[in-house]
């Protein structure tokens, strides 16, 4: 009887082929062992030799075209058969491949599930036995628990053993004297004043929030995902602060110093357009505007909304919109479009005292500038020790689309507009 | 030609016809992904395998083989659809699914193994022989190995070995000529393998492996020096067909180089002589590649149909007795505490 | 009870075994004329002749291989690597034909044999003779590992060994061949993978196997003037290793120092140190500490090759670290 012929595998990882050339024509009769065609797998290309003897009756997959593993090829037989008395037989199929990784797609940061309902938590732990936090105090396993096994707050004890940690023997020292090692039950006074509502978390499990995941999602992939470095520089504010104080002089709503930030980095960013990109993979888009977005930090997390076209508006019109836009996402009352796709973003710390620090990069951006505050340091002007306003400006950049020198030459013509602002007229 | 021997010849033939036509489906079967790993087809080198089962006492001989051993575990007796099962996978196969194509195995009929260090049964060979001689049991080890094996110190300690302690123990280098993908020429410091027998004070043969009767006399002498103590290396000059493993191109060769050896195809060197002794048969020999295509087909469909061993069976055959292992390994479900 | 050496313990064994079963041949280098490179195997061929007394050619794969060959075939060879540097040479044969055989042919053969040698550090010999490669084959299943650190252990083992239906790598130490300590004149086999406690404690476990377990027993003799009771337990053997002896152990004393005299990493001291990690985590006051072989190749001078090694003033060390006997800022 007619026999089919399988595409074979012809490379352990091969799941289809392609028929290069047939090197047997129909009616011709071939041996087991002969080649009867080539076949291009995933690696080289083979030859197919025939797995028995016979007549070639009928080339089901001519050459050029593939066939999966399993798939009949070719029918033989011997001379005079029909090859069609194969076909009725034919289970041949071909095999199931590996499925194509099904890659769970990550949602998109606008397009969140609408929040759920929350579900009613279950109900609170009334065990008597003490609940540790997860906290930092360094405890041995048996410290933590003998202290669990006898109700002692490990928080309340001072540990004994290499930096700090906490051993058995300091939670058998507090169980021998109990009035000094406070007991869980009994709450800590708070030593710090923190708040109540945060003293209340400690040792709790609060679930995340649909922004603090968001957040916690968008900013793990830009950290993993875009090798960051930092530049830093230090930036002269004396003539900036004099140039906005001037400006301010009987106005009612001031001029934030974050509208001329960002008026003066949208310059520079026209001057190096790379900082003003996205990373496509196989491209660099570069962006049509200055779109710059500012981190507004807000409850429970932090937005960034943006200023359109920072390259074409005013300092007014950049500070007034700013304004509404930051009173807004405090508000949360954002719209998608106003907080999504910034082309440039700054953090702005500074109101918080900090004097430095660095920021994670605001997708799809390539940096991020993060802003300390401005104190007053000696500085050294034509070989004299003088006081100045300093800023410590810190940009992030992404490696894959923004180099280091032109992350340098970026933050210094920033440094020199700020430093200059006059030379933003030019 | 005395019946006994065209009895012989034409049983020789049936066999090496089922090894024949065994692999093929064997290709077939790894083509259609039922077999996977490393898989090294017996096509062409027949007579070899076939020459020494046809001399052999399997009640006290012994046959180790490297990697390429479906041909050897069909000519020391081991039946087809254990082979084939083994080859699936599957607990019904000759090593329970746990040693596939590189290690077939069948202790009862004393065919110890495939092995899949290249040239690492020579030694053990040897060691099977001390054994049969200290015993004195009168039986003999044959071992068999590629010429890709030949330049490993094991070759060379276990003949030494072997000659120092006069061991019961024939060495065959079944010479298919490539070594992977490596032509033996390139690689060796002679071009007799058998001559590397002096250095050791045994005595070396070449022999046409292509040629069943050639093979099986060179076996006949080889088993009675052996048998006394005397032990001999014999090389087979042979030629595989296929690739070194399914998985080889094989653009170190030439197709035309190929099908000029299969001209001296080792089933039709036999048909010739058979033709010659007068004592060939049309229908016989068909009936032969009929029955020879059943068997494999049967294996294939006992293979099939047979069932994958469990997975707590891969905790057994380690160790003699009480099973034991490094905890962590252990699944929870397969923890016995 | 008599007094016999370590090297004395070892020959005895062989010898009852060698009477008791003549599948039990024994072969090596020098083992037979020469008595044995460290004369373990003293008068074994007198006793029993050059059949069953082998000596080899210096060829370890070649005879290590040739042993397995003759055990599964029936026989019980005892192959004794001159020292287990030298045993390298036949680590394919132990890893992949000894070890595997049973596993391949799906459990239809067994291969009954022994691996003998010292291991570990000895005096003087630099970086090839001098290694402690108890891992190399602890490391395998299919394998059975054991490290005497007594003579009677030494007997023990070797005669369970021979008699044992699997491979069997023994680990015995040259710096303790003459070591001399009580072995029972009756006939005893001691079981495979059955740690030993050697001196109980509540305060800290001291686990160690072979030569080292002498140091940690001295360690506990120095903690003891210090008022703190330390478990001496000596593993015997790595493969099964005795997981419950050493976790209820450290469960109780919640502090454990394990010395091992091989390099640190991937050791059978940083296994077990894993183990008892994973095991005894509430139980523990302190990380385990692993006192091993410092990361180096041993070198000649004999000041830095006992600097190399685990000593009694390293393990101290680090039990005073596990007990918290320094100063908090440590």
């Amino acid at each position: 009887m007619a026999e089919i012929i399988q595409m074979m595998a012809l490379s352990p990882t091969m799941n289809e082929g392609t028929i290069a050339q047939w090197l047997v024509t129909e009616e011709q009769d071939f041996k087991s062992g002969t080649a009867l065609c080539e076949v291009e797998t995933d690696k080289a290309t083979m030859t197919y030799e025939a797995p028995l003897s016979g007549r070639l009756l009928k080339i089901l997959v001519t050459a050029g075209s593939s066939a999966a593993v399993g798939q009949a090829i070719a029918v033989a037989g011997k001379a005079g058969e029909d090859w069609k008395s194969a076909m009725g037989s034919d289970t041949s199929q071909p095999l199931e491949t590996n499925p194509a990784s099904t890659q769970a797609a990550l949602p998109e940061l606008g397009a969140v599930q609408p929040a759920r309902a929350p579900e009613a938590p279950p109900p609170a732990e009334t065990s008597s036995t003490a609940r540790l936090p997860s906290g930092k105090a360094p405890a041995s396993p048996l410290a933590r628990k003998l202290a669990r096994d006898t109700g002692i707050d490990l928080r309340g004890l001072r540990g004994s053993g290499p930096g700090g940690r906490i051993i058995t023997r300091d939670v058998q020292a507090a169980n021998q004297a109990p009035s000094a090692a406070p007991s869980l039950p009994k709450a800590q006074p708070s030593k710090t004043g923190t708040a109540p509502a945060n003293a209340q978390l400690r040792g709790d499990s609060q679930p995340v929030s649909r922004m603090r995941s968001i957040i916690a999602q968008r900013l793990s992939e830009s950290y993993r995902d875009a090798p960051h470095y930092i530049v830093r520089c230090v930036i002269d504010m004396e003539r900036l602060l004099g140039f906005r104080n001037t400006l301010n002089i009987g106005r009612g709503e001031k001029i934030s110093l974050n509208a001329f930030v960002l008026k003066l980095a949208a310059k520079a960013l026209e001057a190096h357009p790379v900082l003003n990109s996205s990373w496509q993979g196989s491209s660099i888009q570069y962006k049509p505007s200055a779109d710059i977005g500012l981190a507004v930090a807000v409850e429970g997390g932090l937005i960034a909304p943006v200023v359109r076209h920072c390259e074409q508006k005013g300092i007014l019109q950049i500070g007034h919109e700013l304004s509404d836009l930051v009173d807004r996402a405090r508000q949360g009352s954002l719209q998608p479009d106003e907080y999504g796709d910034a082309s440039f973003t700054i953090s702005n710390l500074g109101m918080s005292g900090v004097e430095e620090f660095s920021a994670i990069i605001n997708p799809p951006g390539v940096a991020i500038l993060a802003l300390g505050a401005i104190q007053d340091e000696a500085v050294v002007r034509d070989k004299q020790i003088c006081i100045r306003p300093i800023l410590h400006a810190t940009l992030s950049a992404d490696h894959r689309a923004v180099d280091g020198a032109s992350a340098a030459a970026f933050i210094i013509e920033l440094k020199k507009l700020v430093e200059e602002p006059a030379l933003a007229l030019l | 030609m005395k019946k006994n021997d065209a009895d012989q010849l034409w049983q020789i033939r049936a066999s090496m016809v089922l090894m024949r036509i065994f692999e093929e489906k064997t290709g077939q079967m790894y083509g259609l992904k039922k077999i996977g790993g490393f898989c090294h087809l017996y096509n062409g080198q027949e007579a070899i395998a076939a020459g020494f089962a046809a001399i052999l006492d399997y009640s006290k001989d012994y046959v180790l083989t490297g990697y390429r051993d479906h041909g050897h575990a069909l000519a020391a007796g081991l039946e087809a659809k254990t082979i084939m099962a083994e080859l699936f996978g599957k607990v019904s196969g000759c090593s329970r699914g746990k040693g596939g194509s590189m290690h077939l195995f069948d202790a009862a009929k004393h065919f110890l193994g495939g092995n899949g260090i290249v040239g690492a049964q020579i030694p053990v060979a040897t060691g099977v022989a001390f054994a049969q001689k200290y015993r004195k049991t009168g039986g003999i080890t044959v071992v068999f190995f590629g010429d890709g094996a030949i330049h490993q110190g094991a070759f060379h300690e276990a003949l030494n070995l072997a000659r120092i302690w006069n061991l019961p123990v024939i060495f065959v280098c079944e010479n298919n000529q490539w070594g992977m993908g490596t032509s033996w020429k390139r690689v060796s410091a002679v071009d007799d393998f058998s001559l590397m027998a002096a250095a050791y004070g045994i005595r070396g043969e070449p022999v046409d492996g292509m040629n069943i009767l050639k093979v099986k006399e060179a076996a006949e002498r080889a088993a009675n020096e052996a048998r006394a103590g005397n032990p001999v290396l014999i090389e087979a000059r042979t030629y595989r067909y296929k690739g070194h493993s399914m998985s080889d191109p094989q653009k170190y060769r030439t197709r035309e180089e190929i099908d000029e050896y299969k001209k001296q195809d080792p089933i039709l060197i036999l048909d010739d002589y058979l033709k010659e002794q007068a004592i060939w048969d049309d229908s016989k020999a068909a009936s032969q590649e009929v029955s020879a295509t059943a068997i494999t087909a049967q294996a294939v469909e006992f293979a099939e149909q047979s069932a994958a061993p469990a997975i707590h069976t891969l905790y057994e055959d380690i160790y003699a007795g009480e099973p034991f292992f490094m905890k962590p390994c252990l699944s929870n479900e397969a923890r016995s505490d | 009870m008599a007094q016999i050496s370590y090297r004395e313990a070892l020959n005895r064994a062989m010898v009852e075994e060698m009477k008791r079963d003549d599948s039990v041949v024994l072969m090596g280098e020098e083992v037979a004329e020469y008595d044995g490179a460290y004369k373990v195997t003293r008068g074994l061929l007198e006793k029993f002749g050059p059949g069953r007394v082998i000596d080899t050619p210096i060829t370890e794969l070649g005879f290590t291989g040739l042993g397995v060959g003759a055990a599964i075939a029936g026989l019980r060879p005892v192959v004794e690597w001159m020292t287990h540097n030298f045993a390298l040479l036949a680590l394919d044969q132990v890893v992949n034909e000894a070890a595997k055989t049973r596993h391949m042919s799906g459990g239809q053969l067994s291969v009954p044999i022994v691996f003998r040698g010292p291991n570990g550090p000895a005096e003087y010999l630099s970086s090839q003779h001098s290694q402690a490669l108890a891992s190399y084959w602890m490391h395998i299943p299919g394998l059975k590992v054991v490290a005497p650190a007594f003579p009677a252990d030494a007997y023990g083992l070797l005669k369970t060994a021979i008699r044992d239906n699997d491979p069997v790598v023994i680990l015995e130490s040259e710096m303790l061949y003459g070591y001399k300590a009580e072995v029972p004149e009756e006939e005893f086999l001691t079981p495979l993978g059955k740690a030993n406690i050697l001196r109980q404690g509540e305060d800290i476990s001291l686990i160690s196997f072979g030569r080292p377990v002498h140091l940690a027993l001295q360690a506990a003799v120095l903690l003891e003037q210090r008022g703190v009771q330390a478990e001496v337990i000596d593993l015997r053997s790595l493969r099964p290793l005795d997981e419950d002896t050493i976790a209820q152990s450290v469960k109780k004393t919640g502090r454990a120092v394990v010395i091992d005299e091989s390099w640190p990493a991937a050791s059978a001291g940083s296994y077990i140190a894993y183990r008892l990690a994973a095991e005894c985590f509430d139980y523990l006051d302190a990380p385990v500490e692993l006192v091993a072989s410092e990361d180096v190749p041993m070198p000649y001078n004999h000041a830095l090759e006992l600097a190399v090694q685990p000593s009694v003033d390293k393990i101290m060390a680090a039990a005073r670290r596990v007990l918290y006997l320094e100063a908090a800022h440590g």
